[in-house]
C-alpha cells in the first residue's frame, strides 16, 4: 500500500508574525519606524506621481533585501489582497485611464508594503506602546490613552484565540457533515467570541484593571 | 498579614433576578470559615453566589456585604479584597508574558517600576512558575495559564479568594498541582477561599460545604453530609 502524505497544514497568522532575524530594521524604534511609516504614507498620497510610487515599493524591496528578511513575507500580503487589487485596478482602467490606474495601484501597493514591513520587524506590543504616546496629547479631551492601550492589547491577544476558534468552529461543522453550511460554521464561532469578551471583561473588573 | 479570622461575608435578604426569572435567593448567610466549597448542579447559582461576594453580580434586592463592606457601593474596596479565579484562563490574561500581567495588577498599588517588578517576581515564584514570567502567555499550557491567572490575583494580597471551577477544563495533574499550591499559598496568608466546584474529593476537603440548587442554598454544613445529599438528590 502506497503511503499517503498530507503534512498538516500551518496555521495563517495575520498578526504578530515577526520576520526571523536581529536586523537593524527589528532593532530600530518603533517610534521612529511608525514616524518614517507616517511619512512616507503622507508623502505618497499627496504627490500623484506614479513614479514616487514605484520608488517607495523599491525602496522598501531594497530595505527588506538589506534586512535579511525573506522578501515572500512581505509578498504574503498581495496574495491575500490580490481580489481587491485586482477590482481597483480593473475599475481605474476602465473608468479612468491606464496612468491613473497605474498610479493609484503603485500608490496603494507602496503603502500597504511599507506597513508591512513595519508589523514584520516589530513587536505589536511595542506598536501599543507608541499608540499610547501618541494619544498622550489628547488626555486633555478626556481621553485615556491607557484605556485605548488595554483595548489595542486585548485584540492582539483575541486574534489568536478567534483564529482557532475559527477553526474549531470548522471542524465541528465538517464532523456533523454540514462543512457547506454558512450558519453552522459561523454561529458558534460569534456565540464563542461574545462569551470570550464577557468573560475577558469579567475577569479585568474582578481584578480592577482600567487601562493597560 | 492579615488574619482569616476576621472575615465575615454577610448575605442579607439577598435575591438576583434576570428579568423576571430568579436566578438566586439567599435570605441569610453568613460565611466565616476559612475554607468554604460550593457544589451544586450546573446553572444552579454557584457563579452566582461567588460573583456576588465581589460585586460582580450586583444583587437585585438585598445587601452582601465583605467585613461589613457593601460589596456595590465600595465594590473596588471589596474587589480589592476578594480575587477572583474563573475556569477559562486564556480569558484572564491580557499582556504578553506572565511578568507583564502580574505587573498589571499591582500597577495602582505600587508606583515605583522596580519594585513593582521584583514583587511581581516574588509572587510569581512563590506560586512556583518564575521561570515562566518571560515567556508568551499564549503558549502556556492551561495549567500554566491558571497558574499565571491566581498570580495576577495573589499579587493583590487578598484576604478572600474566589475560585469559580478553576480545574474544570485542567487534566488531573494539573488541577492536583493548582489546588495544593492555593491550599499552601491560602494556609501561609491567611486567605479565605470560597471554592465552587464539581471536584467533591476537593469539596470534602473545606471546613464548610454549601450545596446550591435551583437558585437557593439546599443544603448547608459540614462537606460529607452536603455531599451525600448532593448525590442523593442527582441519582438518576
Amino acid at each position: 500500500m502506497r503511503l499517503r502524505r498530507r503534512p498538516l497544514r500551518p496555521r495563517e497568522q495575520v498578526l504578530g508574525r515577526r520576520a526571523p532575524g536581529d536586523s537593524f530594521l527589528h532593532r530600530a524604534p518603533a517610534g521612529a519606524k511608525v514616524l518614517v511609516l507616517a511619512l512616507v504614507t503622507v508623502v505618497v498620497l499627496l504627490l500623484r506621481d506614479p513614479l514616487v510610487g514605484v520608488a517607495v515599493v523599491g525602496l522598501v524591496l531594497g530595505l527588506t533585501l538589506l534586512a535579511r528578511i525573506p522578501v515572500l513575507m512581505l509578498l504574503v500580503l498581495i496574495r491575500r489582497l490580490w481580489i481587491v487589487l485586482a477590482v481597483l485596478a480593473v475599475l481605474q482602467w476602465i473608468l479612468n485611464d491606464p496612468a491613473t490606474g497605474t498610479e493609484v495601484l503603485a500608490r496603494i501597493l507602496a503603502c500597504l508594503l511599507a506597513a508591512q514591513l513595519l508589523l514584520l520587524t516589530t513587536d505589536p506590543v511595542e506598536l501599543v506602546g507608541v499608540l499610547r504616546r501618541v494619544l498622550q496629547p489628547l488626555r486633555f479631551l478626556g481621553l485615556r490613552p491607557g484605556r485605548v492601550a488595554l483595548a489595542a492589547l486585548i485584540m492582539l491577544r483575541a486574534v489568536p484565540y478567534l483564529a482557532d476558534s475559527f477553526h474549531m468552529g470548522a471542524q465541528q461543522a465538517r464532523a456533523r457533515g454540514l462543512e457547506r453550511d454558512l450558519r453552522a460554521r459561523t454561529v458558534p464561532l460569534l456565540l464563542g467570541a461574545v462569551d470570550h469578551a464577557r468573560n475577558t471583561g469579567r475577569a479585568l473588573n474582578a481584578r480592577g484593571i482600567e487601562e493597560a | 498579614m492579615t488574619s482569616a479570622g476576621s472575615v465575615e461575608i454577610d448575605f442579607k435578604e439577598v435575591r438576583v433576578f434576570a428579568g423576571t426569572r430568579l436566578l438566586l435567593g439567599i435570605p441569610q448567610l453568613q460565611l466565616t470559615e476559612r475554607r468554604i466549597s460550593v457544589i451544586g448542579p450546573n446553572g444552579g447559582g454557584k457563579s452566582t453566589l461567588l460573583q456576588l461576594v465581589n460585586g460582580l453580580v450586583e444583587p437585585t434586592e438585598g445587601y452582601v456585604r465583605v467585613d461589613g463592606r457593601d460589596t456595590i457601593e465600595e465594590g473596588r474596596a471589596v474587589r480589592q479584597r476578594a480575587g477572583f479565579v474563573f475556569s477559562n484562563p486564556a480569558a484572564q490574561l491580557v499582556m504578553p508574558t506572565p511578568l507583564e500581567d502580574v505587573e498589571l495588577s499591582l500597577r495602582r498599588i505600587v508606583r515605583d517600576t522596580s519594585a513593582r517588578r521584583s514583587a511581581a517576581l516574588c509572587c510569581l515564584d512563590e506560586l512556583g512558575i518564575v521561570e515562566l514570567a518571560e515567556r508568551s502567555s499564549q503558549e502556556l499550557s492551561s495549567g500554566q495559564q491558571q497558574l499565571v491567572a491566581l498570580a495576577t490575583v495573589l499579587a493583590l494580597k487578598p484576604q478572600i479568594l474566589l475560585l469559580d471551577e478553576p480545574t474544570t477544563l485542567l487534566d488531573l495533574a494539573n488541577a492536583q498541582r493548582f489546588n495544593q499550591r492555593v491550599q499552601r499559598l491560602a494556609q501561609l496568608h491567611g486567605i479565605m477561599t470560597l471554592t465552587a466546584t464539581h471536584d467533591l474529593d476537593l469539596a470534602a476537603r473545606a471546613e464548610r460545604t454549601l450545596l446550591i440548587d435551583g437558585g437557593s442554598v439546599v443544603a448547608d454544613g459540614p462537606p460529607d453530609t452536603v455531599i451525600t445529599a448532593y448525590r442523593h438528590r442527582s441519582s438518576v
